[in-house]
């Protein structure tokens, strides 16, 4: 079966007046098959979000390819990307507009992707309930924990119905009741509604929820004198 | 008092050398550009949220430029209201000159609030602010 996406010797580089920061020196591919649920596990600073940038083509990879369903998508935007793969994607940090309620906030992802009037009440019930904030339908976000934003953050990216959710640290600032909620939701997404998973994370146990993990490693930093010596 | 000084060359120039684009209007719409862009600035932290928000809601960079432009089109229509009264007093009720002096005031208005969102959002840093 052909890869929803795929990440082939995929390097990032940051240049500094002192060298050149790597990540990912000997490449890092990634595969994720429909309904599949893959974690990228590594520990801070090893480019677990810019891994995740570089899927969505919200940053440039330096060297390796990216592909969608077999299209090298490396130098395509992020609209161009989801054209060929339905993606919704959640940061790290929580996005919902402060000045909306989280209906509100669905609502507008919903018009966003194109999504019809008659459809819009329905969906945002639909995904609020599969969270459980059904009660918080009417709140305001900054009013709500980490835990809850988390959620309803991943409450408007599955409100779109997509096919690829990529997911920066599902669990990265939440406690562990607040994880243990969220987790079991998210590998009943993939299992139940086939929906493909990418997640990155820190913690080998939250990893541990997916079917494959891809294991960083930690990146380099090469001195002006080594780049020269052409290392 | 840049802004009366300004506001009172406008009317001036405005009295004496009347309508569609003459030095008043010039000097109009370079004060709008100026207030508009610096009103775009102001309250950065909340419109980066917004910004962030929307791209990630699947919105592409160029709706939420429309949003700012027509924001800033609407503030800069409103505030040239009494401006445009008495341009539109001054040439006898005439209708055309005050509306062309309207669609330049508002698109001035519009694309100088726009531009650094736009400016902002194609910046190589803002993917960063996704990011813990």
């Amino acid at each position: 079966m052909m890869p929803l996406i795929e990440t082939i010797s995929v390097q990032v580089d940051y240049p500094y007046e002192a060298g050149l920061l790597r990540l990912y020196d000997e490449g890092v591919s990634v595969t994720v098959k429909e309904g599949d649920f893959a974690a990228v596990l590594g520990g801070s600073g090893w480019g677990k979000s810019t891994l995740i940038n570089v899927v969505l083509g919200l940053e440039k990879a330096t060297a390796g390819l990216v592909s969608f369903r077999g299209e090298d998508v490396t130098r395509k935007s992020f609209l161009k990307r989801r054209e060929l793969v339905r993606t919704a994607a959640v940061f790290q940090r929580p996005t919902a507009l402060p000045q909306l309620t989280v209906s509100q906030n669905l609502t507008l992802a919903l018009s966003l992707a194109g999504v019809q009037k008659k459809d819009r009440g329905e969906r945002v019930r639909e995904s609020l309930s599969f969270f459980g904030l059904d009660a918080l339908a009417g709140a305001y976000p900054d009013s709500l924990s980490a835990g809850q934003r988390r959620r309803i953050d991943l409450a408007r990216a599955l409100a779109v119905r997509p096919e690829l959710l990529v997911i920066d640290e599902p669990t990265g600032d939440l406690d562990s009741s607040a994880s243990n909620l969220i987790l079991p939701l998210l590998r009943g997404l993939s299992n139940d509604h086939q929906i493909s998973i990418l997640i990155t994370t820190a913690q080998p146990r939250c990893a541990a929820e997916a079917h494959h993990i891809v294991r960083l490693k930690p990146p380099t930093f090469l001195t002006s004198q080594q780049r020269l010596a052409g290392n | 008092m840049l802004t009366i000084i300004i506001v009172s060359i406008n009317y001036s120039l405005g009295t004496t050398i009347p309508v569609f684009l003459g030095p008043g209007t010039w000097l109009q719409l370079l004060t709008i550009a100026l207030v508009s862009a610096l009103a775009s600035r102001s309250d950065t932290a909340r419109k980066l949220r917004e910004e962030l928000a929307l791209l990630a809601y699947g919105g592409s960079s160029w709706q939420v430029w429309l949003r700012y432009f027509v924001r800033g089109l609407a503030c800069a229509l409103v505030a040239s209201l009494p401006l445009l009264y008495s341009e539109y007093a001054l040439t006898g009720f005439s209708i055309e000159p005050t509306a062309v002096s309207a669609f330049f005031v508002s698109s001035v208005g519009g694309f100088f609030y726009a531009a650094p969102s736009l400016a902002r959002m194609r910046s190589k840093g803002f993917v960063e602010n996704y990011k813990g």
